[in-house]
C-alpha cells in the first residue's frame, strides 16, 4: 500500500528511488511505537473546500518529498517528520482525513471528481485538466530551475505533484437546501445550522473515529461567504460541545478588501465574535496578503484563486504539520529570555514532536487572545539573513506568544556524511526582545525545527504568532460594519433569518472587546 | 440536487422575450454540453421527460441521455396569438399543453382588466400550472417573471401572479424582468399601467431587472444597418428579435454562475442578499459588456462551435475595456447613466434623460436613500448602493480586483458601502465569446 504513494517519478535518479523504498520501513515502525496524533480537517463552503483541496495536495507533497541530497539532517529524523505529517493528515495509504461540507454540490463534485478516484497515474496531468492552469509554485519553481539550474527545486514542479492521495467519498456532507446560504451569515448559522449540524457532526464523528489519537480539528472556511462563515461557526460551536477536549483550530480566509461579497464585513463580524468564544485558535489568512505574495514574490501578473490557495497553503503547511522542539543551546536562548523547550524530550533525533494541539496550547494560553497569524520567509542563500528575519518580524508588533520554526536543512556544511547535525541558526535578535511580548506570558517564544523542506525552499522560517498583527482585520470589520449598520442597510436580510439588532450589538461588543484586548498588549 | 428556476412568461412581450430566452438557453447548453447528456446544469432550466412513459427522468449521476427536453416554463396570455405562435414555432416541442394558460379576448391594454378581472378568474388555473411546474423541481429556487409594464396582460396579470406566488411560495425568490415602455409608445394607457404595476413590483418582488425598449433599440442599432423599429405591439420584426435576445442574454448571464462551475459561484439568492440593502430598493440596472454582436442563437447553429467572435484574449487592455464598458451608458439595458454628473435639484431627476413622471412611486424611496448618503444638492453623481459584477470566461479574481480598483475613483459608492462590489466568476463563457461581464447595479440613476 505504502510504496505506491511514495513511488518516485520516472526521471528521478536511481539512488533516490532506492532511498525512498528503504524509507518506507522506518515509517511503519514509527507508526507502532509512537502513534502519531491525527488532525481531522473540516472543509466548509466553497472557499473552505477549494482551500482544503490545495492544502492536502501541499501536505502530500510535503510528506512525500525526497530526502535532501546534502545536509546534516539524519535520515531517521526526516523520516520521522515525514511519517508524522503523513499520519496526521492521511489514513489508509493516502486518504485525506477530511470532512467535506457544502450547501451546494458543484464544488464538492469538482474536487471529489479530481480527487475521489483511487489512484491517478499522472497527477500533474489531472491537475492541469481540472484547474486548466499550472500551479503558482510549479511555475516559479520551474522558472527558478531554469535560471539557477538547481536540481533540488525541480522536485516541486515535477512528478511528485498530484496523485497519491484522495478524498474518501464517504465523508462528504452535502447539505441540499432550496439555496445556498446566500452570503448571509444568519442564513448559514440559524437556518442551515439548525437543519444540518447533526448531519455534519455525524460526518465528523465518522472521521474522528478512524483516528487512533486525535489531537484536534482544523476547520477551514471563509469569513465572507454565507455557508462557510455561518455553518462553519455553528459547526464549531457544536464540535466544542461534542469534543470538549479536542483542540479546534479555525482557519478563516478574509476576503479581498476591495470587495468580493458586499456583506463580507457583517459576516466577518459575526463569525469572529462567535469563534472568539468557542474556538481554541483562529488562524486568520487573507486573500489580499496572498495576492501580494503572488504579485511581488512569485511575479504572477494575474494570480487566480488556485494560486492564492497555494500561497496560503504554504504557510498553513508550516503551521499545521508536526515540528520538533529545538533542544539545542538552551542556555544561550534562556539567558536572553525564557525560551520554551519541549518538556518531553522523547525521540531519537532531538526534541519532542510538537503536534497541532501542543502548538495551540502554547500559542493561545489565554481565552481572550485567540487570533493567530502565520507567515513564512524562505531563505535562499546559505548565510542567515538577518534582514529577512526582521521582515518577518515587522508585522509582529506586540504578541502573546509566537512559534518560530526552521524548516529544511540546517545551515552549514554540505556533506551528507557528517553525522552530527549542527544546531539550528539562532533566531534573529528581533524575536528575542522581551518587550515584544506580553508581560504575563512566561515563555512566549518557542523555537522549533522541521527537517523537511517547505514548498521546495531549501530553508525557510515560519512564524505563527498570536499578536497585534490581527488588529487590522478586526478593526476593518468593525468599522465598516458600524457604517453600514448605522445606515440600517441589509439589516432586514439578517433579521429575516433570526439575527436581530441585539445580535448585531452583541457581535460588535465581542469583536470590539477582542480589539481592546490586543490593543492593551502594547 | 441543483436549484431549478421556473420561468413565467406573461403577455405578448413576455412571450416574445421567452422565445429568445429559450433559444439562447438551448444554444448555451448545446455548446457547453458536448456529450448530449442531461447534466446538473441543464436541469436548472429543463426537465428530461421520457416520452414513452411521460415521466420525468431523474438526473442521477448526470450522465443520463436526453430523451425529450421540456422547459420549466409557464406561458400565459389572455389572447391565444403569442402562445400559439411559440407552440407552432421551432421551440414548440419544448412545451406541452399543460404549460399554457390562455384566455381569448385580451386585457385591452388595461392593467385593471388584467389584474382585477382576469386575476381572480384565472386564479386556480394559474396556480395549478405553477404547482405542476414546481412539483417537478427538487429544490425550486426562483421564479423568473417576464412581462411588459405598458400593456394590460403583462403588467396586470403579471403583477397579480406575483402576489399569488408570494402567498403560495413565500420562500421562492421572485425575479421580475420588466420591459418599460418607450417614450413614443403607442399605448395611451401605458403610464397608468406602469405606475400601477410598479407599485405592485415594489411591494411583492424580490428583485426587478428593468429594461427599456429605447436602450435595447439603440444597442441593436449599433449592430447593423439599423433595425426595423416598428411601434411596440406590431412586432415580430427582426429588430424585436435582436432586442429580445439581449434580454435573454441578461438572464442567461445572470444564471450562468449558478448553473456552471466557477471559482466564485454566485447563487441567485446571493444576488438579492448582496444587492438589495433595503427591501423596497430592489431595482437593478443591468449592463452587458462587451456588447454581443449577434445573438448566440445565430452564432451557434447547432452544428459547430464557432471561434471566438469578439476576439477577446484576456489581454489587460481588452479586459479594461470590458470593465469600463460595463459602466458606460451605451451598454445599459435601461436608459440611465450611472456615471452621469447631474445636479439633482428637484424630485424629478432631470439629469438622467427624459425620465417620465410616473416612476414617482419609487423615486421617493430612492431619494430617501440618497438622503442617507448626502444632502441632495451635493449629490452630483448618481450613487451606487451596491454593484454586482458577474464575469464569465477565463478571468481570474485578480483581474476583477485590479479593474475595480481602477474604476473605483469614477464610481460614486454610498458612503456606508465603499466596497460594495459582489464578484462572481464562472468559467463557461457565453456562446461565441471568450469573456463577458454582466454588471448589475443598484443605482440612484434608475430614477
Amino acid at each position: 500500500m505504502a510504496p505506491c504513494v511514495l513511488a518516485p517519478s520516472s526521471n528521478t535518479s536511481h539512488s533516490l528511488s532506492l532511498s525512498l523504498l528503504a524509507a518506507v520501513r522506518p515509517w511503519d515502525r514509527a507508526q507502532h511505537s509512537r502513534g502519531a496524533m491525527s488532525v481531522v480537517t473540516v472543509q466548509v463552503g466553497q472557499c473552505g473546500n477549494q482551500l482544503g483541496a490545495s492544502l492536502f495536495q501541499a501536505l502530500h507533497d510535503h510528506a512525500s518529498q525526497p530526502p535532501a541530497h546534502h545536509g546534516h539532517t539524519s535520515g531517521t529524523e526526516s523520516e520521522r517528520a515525514r511519517s508524522a505529517c503523513r499520519q496526521s493528515f492521511f489514513r489508509d495509504g493516502g486518504v485525506a482525513r477530511a470532512v467535506i461540507i457544502d450547501t451546494e454540490p458543484k464544488v464538492i463534485q469538482r474536487i471529489v471528481a479530481t480527487r475521489g478516484r483511487a489512484e491517478e497515474s499522472t497527477g500533474a496531468g489531472a491537475r492541469r485538466a481540472a484547474g486548466g492552469r499550472e500551479s503558482a509554485y510549479g511555475k516559479t519553481a520551474q522558472r527558478r530551475t531554469n535560471t539557477t539550474g538547481d536540481r533540488n527545486h525541480s522536485t516541486v514542479g515535477g512528478g511528485s505533484r498530484g496523485g497519491g492521495w484522495r478524498y474518501d467519498s464517504g465523508t462528504q456532507v452535502c447539505c441540499h437546501a432550496q439555496g445556498g446560504a446566500a452570503n448571509n451569515w444568519a442564513y448559514g448559522y440559524h437556518a442551515h445550522g439548525a437543519t444540518f449540524s447533526e448531519a455534519c457532526l455525524e460526518g465528523v464523528r465518522r472521521e474522528t473515529e478512524r483516528c487512533d489519537r486525535l489531537t484536534g480539528l482544523c476547520i477551514l472556511h471563509s469569513l465572507a461567504g454565507g455557508t462557510g462563515s455561518g455553518l462553519g461557526t455553528c459547526l464549531t460551536e457544536a464540535l466544542r460541545d461534542e469534543l470538549p477536549s479536542a483542540f479546534l483550530l479555525n482557519t478563516v480566509v478574509g476576503a479581498h478588501s476591495s470587495g468580493e461579497v458586499i456583506l463580507q464585513n457583517y459576516n466577518t463580524l459575526f463569525t469572529l465574535s462567535k469563534l472568539a468564544k468557542c474556538s481554541d485558535g483562529v488562524l486568520v489568512v487573507e486573500n489580499d496578503a496572498a495576492t501580494a505574495v503572488c504579485r511581488k514574490l512569485l511575479r504572477l501578473e494575474r494570480p487566480s484563486h488556485t494560486d492564492l490557495n497555494e500561497v496560503i497553503c504554504s504557510s498553513l503547511v508550516a503551521a499545521l504539520t508536526p515540528t520538533t522542539t529545538a533542544t539545542t543551546a538552551p542556555a544561550a536562548s534562556a539567558s536572553a529570555m525564557g525560551t520554551g523547550v519541549g518538556q518531553g524530550g522523547g525521540g531519537e533525533g532531538g526534541g519532542m514532536l510538537l503536534h497541532l494541539g501542543d502548538k495551540l496550547a502554547h500559542l493561545c494560553p489565554n481565552k481572550d487572545f485567540v487570533f493567530l497569524r502565520a507567515s513564512i520567509v524562505p531563505q535562499e542563500s546559505t548565510a542567515f539573513e538577518g534582514s529577512r528575519g526582521e521582515r518577518i518580524g515587522v508585522g509582529l508588533n506586540q504578541s502573546v506568544a509566537s512559534l518560530l520554526t526552521f524548516h529544511g536543512t540546517p545551515v552549514g556544511g554540505s556533506g551528507a556524511t557528517q553525522p552530527p547535525p549542527p544546531p539550528p541558526p539562532p533566531p534573529p535578535e528581533c524575536f528575542r526582545i522581551r518587550g515584544l511580548y506580553a508581560g504575563w506570558s512566561p515563555t512566549p517564544l518557542m523555537e522549533c525545527r522541521s527537517p523537511l523542506r517547505l514548498h521546495g525552499h531549501e530553508r525557510a522560517i515560519s512564524l505563527l504568532s498570536n499578536s497585534q498583527a490581527v488588529l487590522g482585520v478586526l478593526e476593518t470589520a468593525v468599522g465598516r460594519s458600524r457604517d453600514m449598520f448605522s445606515a440600517g442597510a441589509y439589516v432586514h436580510q439578517y433579521a429575516q433569518f433570526g439575527a436581530e439588532r441585539e445580535d448585531f450589538e452583541e457581535a460588535f461588543l465581542g469583536v470590539e472587546q477582542a480589539v481592546e484586548n490586543y490593543r492593551s498588549l502594547g | 440536487m441543483v436549484r431549478e428556476i421556473v420561468s413565467i412568461h406573461v403577455g405578448q412581450c413576455g412571450n416574445q422575450i421567452g422565445r429568445a430566452f429559450w433559444k439562447e438557453a438551448l444554444a448555451e447548453h448545446a455548446s457547453a454540453n458536448v456529450d448530449g447528456v442531461f447534466d446538473d446544469c441543464m436541469s436548472t432550466f429543463f426537465r428530461n421527460v421520457d416520452n414513452r412513459t411521460n415521466r420525468n427522468v431523474a438526473i442521477g449521476d448526470g450522465r443520463q441521455p436526453i430523451y425529450d427536453l421540456k422547459a420549466r416554463a409557464i406561458l400565459i396570455d389572455m389572447e391565444t396569438g403569442p402562445v400559439s405562435e411559440t407552440n407552432r414555432g421551432e421551440l414548440g416541442e419544448l412545451f406541452d399543453e399543460r404549460q399554457f394558460v390562455t384566455g381569448v379576448s385580451g386585457a385591452g391594454n388595461n392593467w385593471a382588466h388584467g389584474n382585477v378581472i382576469y386575476g381572480p378568474e384565472y386564479n386556480d388555473e394559474l396556480l395549478e400550472a405553477v404547482r405542476r411546474a414546481a412539483e417537478t423541481c427538487d429544490s425550486l429556487q426562483s421564479f423568473f417573471l417576464m412581462h411588459s409594464l405598458g400593456g394590460g396582460t403583462g403588467s396586470g396579470l403579471g403583477t397579480y401572479l406575483l402576489t399569488l406566488l408570494e402567498d403560495h411560495f413565500p420562500d421562492v425568490y421572485r425575479f421580475s424582468t420588466v420591459v418599460f415602455p418607450s417614450e413614443d409608445d403607442d399605448v395611451i394607457t401605458s403610464p397608468y399601467n406602469s405606475v400601477l404595476a410598479l407599485s405592485e413590483l415594489t411591494e411583492h418582488a424580490h428583485c426587478v431587472l428593468p429594461v427599456d425598449n429605447a436602450s435595447l433599440a439603440n444597442i441593436v442599432a449599433s449592430w447593423d444597418s439599423g433595425p426595423d423599429l416598428r411601434p411596440v405591439g406590431t412586432g415580430t420584426s427582426s429588430g424585436f428579435d435582436s432586442m429580445n435576445s439581449l434580454v435573454a442574454r441578461l438572464l442567461t448571464d445572470l444564471t450562468a454562475s449558478m448553473r456552471f462551475a466557477g471559482d466564485l459561484n454566485v447563487d441567485l439568492n446571493e444576488i438579492t442578499t448582496n444587492l438589495v440593502p433595503f427591501p423596497r430598493l430592489h431595482y437593478l440596472l443591468s449592463s452587458v459588456s462587451p456588447l454581443p454582436t449577434r445573438s448566440s442563437a445565430e452564432v451557434f447553429d447547432g452544428r459547430t462551435i464557432p471561434p471566438a467572435a469578439a476576439g477577446f484574449d484576456g489581454r489587460p487592455r481588452r479586459m479594461a475595456q470590458m470593465f469600463s464598458g460595463a459602466f458606460s451608458a451605451s451598454n445599459m439595458l435601461m436608459r440611465a447613466d450611472p456615471r452621469f454628473v447631474a445636479v439633482v435639484t428637484s424630485c424629478d431627476c432631470n439629469g438622467t434623460g427624459h425620465r417620465l413622471g410616473w416612476i414617482r412611486t419609487f423615486v421617493g424611496a430612492y431619494l430617501m436613500a440618497s438622503h442617507v448618503c448626502l444632502p441632495r444638492e451635493l449629490c452630483r453623481r448618481s450613487k451606487f448602493l451596491a454593484c454586482g459584477l458577474l464575469v464569465r470566461g477565463e478571468v481570474v479574481v485578480s483581474d476583477v480586483n485590479a479593474n475595480i480598483e481602477r474604476l473605483a475613483a469614477e464610481l460614486d459608492m454610498v458612503h456606508w458601502n465603499p466596497e460594495g462590489y459582489k464578484i462572481g466568476l464562472c468559467s463557461v463563457p457565453p456562446v461565441g465569446t471568450t469573456q463577458s461581464l454582466l454588471c448589475l447595479s443598484n443605482n440612484c440613476c434608475i430614477m
